[in-house]
């Protein structure tokens, strides 16, 4: 299973991908939307699974979210936004712009493992 | 390129952009420049060119500003730089400066999934409109163009590979900031290093054997291809090619500057193309990190920018 | 043959005038246009409070990028204020353009973090700490040291925590620590934490 992680703060993205290491995954990282759409596309196939900072340089992550769903082979990948911000509004924004799940920081490693197994199991199921 | 058989021992451990010194180069002493002078050249030379040196650089261009420095008699980088600011009015020394400080590296068909790009995905895009003999030229740029092989590549492998090429006319430029490559591009004199990548069907169509042992350009080819002195961070001078090229190859340039020259000089190559026009970055550089303004597009041969149409 | 040779160029080379321009870059119906002004307008200090008015209304992203790099080039107080005032905006993407763009102003940034710093709002607090990160150390560390110790937003902290893991020093330990024992349940901050000490540790110290 392949992630690619889209976070510009270094130090979040050492975190969340010894986590997403330890659930199984390999992981690529982004420091903007714009990197880790050149990173989707460019590779050989799709990612399994998007992890998504809302406040990026260049390319913020609904933006990010927007473009892969409009591109056929990225537009069923499972997106998950990791955010700081706690107003519903934005929760709203980042669901329509084709995020599948919202978590706030901080979140647990125990809990964003369970969530990536379920939102990507079925995918897992069906590559194999 | 000449064998380094110039360098002097402690260049040795500079990385791989290395330029190896001429005998006609001026040879400084060995100059101790205090840092706090060094730094103070440094950001002169980011100002005027937007080209940074890192750390592994520092004795390069600590040898070359010694070399010119001796050439102009000035004992002090202090002085130097006031030559530069009050006295160098025409910028001749600035552009030996800069000359002795920038790298040229190149070869015939260098890195030539981006050429096979042109020939089967960009030029067809850009010509599925146009009809033959009919509307501007497809101008396509070399930049920066150093010694002139990219702009060659690209008249030869148009003339040879392009299917079309007889259908519309083609502007090839070339530009640089180095008047000295800019020289060597229009004498079009090559060495055997420079053409091994080329079959042999083009070298013998394209070039002559001349005595010495190199490869002059025919004298048609280097008639049609266009090079000139330009300084992409010079405003003023990239003002007239606005919404002028169609396709604009920047390889290796960009990993020389700083974030914010690297944006300014990407800001002036989409405001260079025309809507639908397409730039082609070296293999391991990537708009992502300077700039969104750009469609990136995923070929068979390559991947490339484009700028939007509309 | 159909490879041509270009001739000299026939354009204009000299940039319309200042009011011009102004119109232009408010009143132009293509992208080319608008940003052609701006690029022209970028040489002349006078246009600060100009261009910044514009980035207010500009809604397409091509010409924003131009009038941030423009305000950038131009460097004055006016042309801060202007992008300070676009850190505040409902657009993300405006939002984080103008923090990159400030961050190259260096010293003129600081007024606007230390405004921001003392909001109500943890969100605008931390845009001024990400500020901060090309600030030089004497302005930059007491105002991240007070985030660290007593901001009461674990946000803003673990922003602080993140400039100093690329910029501090062995003397940002103890505040570090500080911060993690006001945050003992939150599993990320102890990591950062972490992670800064090491790095600060084999720093000289400033």
């Amino acid at each position: 299973m392949h992630a690619i992680m889209a976070e510009d703060a270094m130090t979040v993205r050492m975190y969340y991908r010894s986590i997403l290491e330890a659930a199984g995954f390999s992981v690529v990282e982004a420091i903007n939307g714009l990197e880790a759409f050149e990173y989707a596309i460019a590779g050989e196939r799709p990612p399994d699974l998007f992890l998504v900072d809302v406040n990026m340089p260049l390319m913020d992550g609904y933006t990010f979210l927007r473009k892969i769903r409009a591109e056929p082979g990225l537009c069923d990948v499972p997106a998950i936004v990791i955010s700081t911000l706690r107003e519903p509004r934005d929760e709203e924004r980042a669901f329509e712009a084709g995020a599948n799940l919202v978590l706030v920081k901080p979140v647990r490693p125990d809990a964003l493992t369970v969530l990536v197994r379920v939102l990507c199991g079925s995918r897992a199921e069906q590559i194999s | 390129m000449p064998a380094n058989r110039f360098l002097p021992p402690r260049m040795s451990a500079l990385q791989s952009r290395v330029v190896p010194l001429r005998a006609c180069d001026a040879v400084g002493d060995d100059l101790q420049i205090p840092a706090t002078e060094f730094e103070r050249f440094q950001e002169y030379f980011y100002r005027k060119t937007g080209i940074v040196f890192g750390a592994p650089k520092r004795q390069f261009v600590e040898h070359r500003l010694a070399g010119r420095m001796a050439a102009r008699g000035t004992a002090s980088v202090r002085s130097y730089l006031a030559f530069l600011k009050f006295e160098d009015s025409a910028g001749s020394e600035l552009q030996l400066l800069v000359n002795a400080l920038t790298v040229n590296e190149t070869y015939f068909y260098r890195e030539e999934y981006q050429f096979d790009c042109l020939v089967s995905s960009i030029l067809p895009e850009l010509t599925a409109n146009r009809k033959p003999g009919e509307g501007p030229p497809i101008r396509i740029w070399s930049l920066p163009c150093s010694t002139g092989e990219e702009a060659y590549s690209l008249a030869i492998r148009l003339l040879e590979t392009w299917r079309d090429v007889d259908r519309h006319d083609v502007e090839i430029i070339g530009s640089d900031i180095d008047s000295r490559v800019i020289a060597q591009a229009r004498a079009g004199v090559y060495d055997d290093r420079a053409v091994k990548n080329l079959p042999d069907a083009a070298l013998r169509r394209y070039f002559e054997h001349i005595p010495g042992g190199r490869w002059r350009i025919s004298e048609t080819l280097r008639a049609s291809v266009d090079f000139g002195v330009l300084n992409i961070t010079d405003a003023a001078a990239m003002r007239p090619h606005r919404g002028a090229f169609d396709v604009v190859f920047c390889r290796n340039l960009l990993i020389y500057f700083d974030d914010v020259s690297r944006r300014a000089a990407v800001e002036a190559i989409y405001d260079a193309l025309r809507p639908g026009g397409f730039v082609c970055l070296g293999h391991s550089e990537s708009m992502s990190r300077i700039s969104s303004l750009f469609t990136l597009r995923k070929f068979p041969a390559a991947i490339v920018y484009q700028k939007p149409r509309s | 043959m159909a490879l041509l040779k270009r001739s000299a160029s026939a354009l204009n080379a000299r940039p319309p005038s200042h009011d011009a321009l102004v119109a232009l870059m408010r009143t132009g119906h293509t992208q080319a246009e608008r940003r052609g002004a701006v690029k022209d307008l970028a040489s002349d200090v006078d246009a600060d409070r100009d261009l910044a008015a514009a980035l207010h209304d500009e809604p397409d992203p091509g010409v924003r990028a131009a009038i941030l790099a423009a305000l950038v080039s131009i460097g004055t107080e006016r042309a801060a204020d202007g992008l300070a005032d676009a850190l505040s905006a409902e657009d993300p993407a405006l939002r984080n353009a103008a923090i990159q763009a400030l961050r190259h102003l260096g010293s003129l940034a600081l007024p606007h973090a230390e405004r921001l710093l003392a909001t109500p709002h943890p969100e605008q607090r931390i845009v001024a700490i990400m500020l901060l990160e090309t600030l030089d150390d004497q302005r930059a560390r007491p105002l991240l040291h007070a985030a660290l110790e007593h901001d009461p937003e674990v946000n803003v902290g673990l922003a602080a925590v993140e400039v100093l893991s690329l910029i501090g020093g062995p003397e940002d330990q103890t505040p570090l620590r500080r911060f993690a024992a006001r945050f003992p349940d939150d599993p990320f901050a102890a990591f950062a934490v972490e992670l800064a000490c090491r790095r600060t540790a084999s720093c000289p110290p400033a």
